[in-house]
């Protein structure tokens, strides 16, 4: 079993759910019935919630999809959801906080990208998707060598932190948003 | 980086808000205060026409990190005078006072402007941009960004382009500056 988990507010402004049931649409017309996705979040918007429980009837995925309806630290999170994958929205290379933190806090953690327009950017992590497609693929990836790819998405998640913590200059930089116009050494 | 305390008085910053939910724009709130804290500098974080107690309140609480919840529109509560005293007090204080006490004023999400742009008056405010186009069409009013001094903080490069765009249509006066988004130790 392949145990996805999204955190996000269910709400008109992150409304990129659609694909994600779509994706698991497409697993089970391949035969793959053993993904679940957990959306982690307050609902915000009924109309969208609605709206994702009848796309996932119409696709023949409601029993793969729950919600927790409200949201909830990470740090309070079940040990069975903490080990399964979290899919963040991204804006091409760009990842929020939840992604961030989902990372800092040792998650496995799935970039996807969400934004078709930048779908064609090159893409050098494991863990970026650009698409629908390659959301697929990964997951079908993990499915066959799983303990593979866990290492592969460690790895990346990593890198990632890293380039997000701040050095020097990006540490004086800030400073020069906070104190503009005072001398920072 | 950290700025060298100066004796006996503490450089202080203002972010504003509209909430201290579980959420993006809430952790950068977070992530600002604690870099601001870290380099000997008192952040207040001032939370706009909601009174309601929010994730974050305990977690500021903890750290020592001041909330204030106040109005500073629409302030007439004849059957709560106490909070219409508060409301007026920081009405004063952030229209006259603003650019004595504070270095430098963050708002935080362009759609909460229109809190703090004819009402907080300081010649440093940063209006940090924390969503993309793919999130909803940019629609703010020109005024938002008529002052010259003030300054739009991108937290992605994809928002540039997208600016770009809207500054075809929409004539932009401010600084614009790039920060990425940033995780303290």
């Amino acid at each position: 079993m392949i145990n996805l988990n999204v955190v996000s507010r269910i709400a008109e402004d992150k409304n990129f759910f659609p694909s994600l049931i779509e994706v698991l649409h497409t697993l089970k017309n391949e035969g793959i019935t053993d993904v679940s996705i957990l959306f982690i979040g307050a609902i915000y918007s009924q109309r969208v919630y609605q709206n994702m429980l009848k796309l996932a009837d119409k696709l023949g995925v409601s029993s793969n999809i729950s919600f927790t309806k409200t949201s909830i630290p990470f740090q309070e999170l079940n040990a069975e959801v903490k080990n399964g994958y979290f899919i963040n929205f991204t804006i091409g290379q760009f990842t929020g906080f939840s992604g961030l933190e989902g990372i800092r806090n040792g998650l496995k953690t799935i970039l996807y990208n969400v934004d078709d327009a930048l779908e064609n950017e090159p893409s050098t992590s494991v863990t970026h998707c650009r698409n629908t497609a390659e959301l697929v693929a990964l997951i079908k990836a993990i499915r066959v060598d799983q303990s593979k790819l866990d290492e592969e998405i460690k790895y990346c998640n990593q890198e990632l932190i890293n380039q997000l913590t701040l050095d020097s200059s990006s540490a004086k930089k800030l400073l020069g948003l906070l104190l503009p116009g005072k001398s920072v050494n | 980086m950290r700025l060298k305390p100066s004796k006996g008085f503490m450089r202080k910053i203002l972010i504003v808000n509209g909430l201290l939910v579980m959420g993006g724009a809430e952790k950068l709130i977070y992530e600002l205060a604690a870099f601001a804290q870290k380099n000997n500098i008192k952040p207040t974080v001032l939370i706009l026409e909601n009174y309601q107690k929010e994730y974050y309140d305990d977690i500021f609480k903890q750290k020592r990190i001041k909330v204030v919840r106040t109005r500073l529109t629409a302030i007439k509560n004849f059957r709560s005078p106490i909070r219409m005293c508060r409301s007026l007090y920081w009405l004063f204080k952030l229209k006259f006072l603003a650019n004595s006490i504070y270095d430098s004023v963050h708002v935080i999400g362009l759609y909460n402007i229109y809190r703090a742009k004819d009402t907080i008056i300081h010649k440093h405010r940063f209006f940090w941009h924390i969503t993309n186009t793919i999130q909803g069409t940019y629609n703010f009013p020109e005024s938002y960004f008529d002052n010259p001094e003030d300054t739009i903080v991108y937290i992605n490069p994809y928002q540039e382009a997208e600016f770009s765009d809207y500054e075809k249509s929409t004539p932009i006066k401010c600084k614009k500056v790039l920060f990425k988004l940033f995780l303290n130790d």
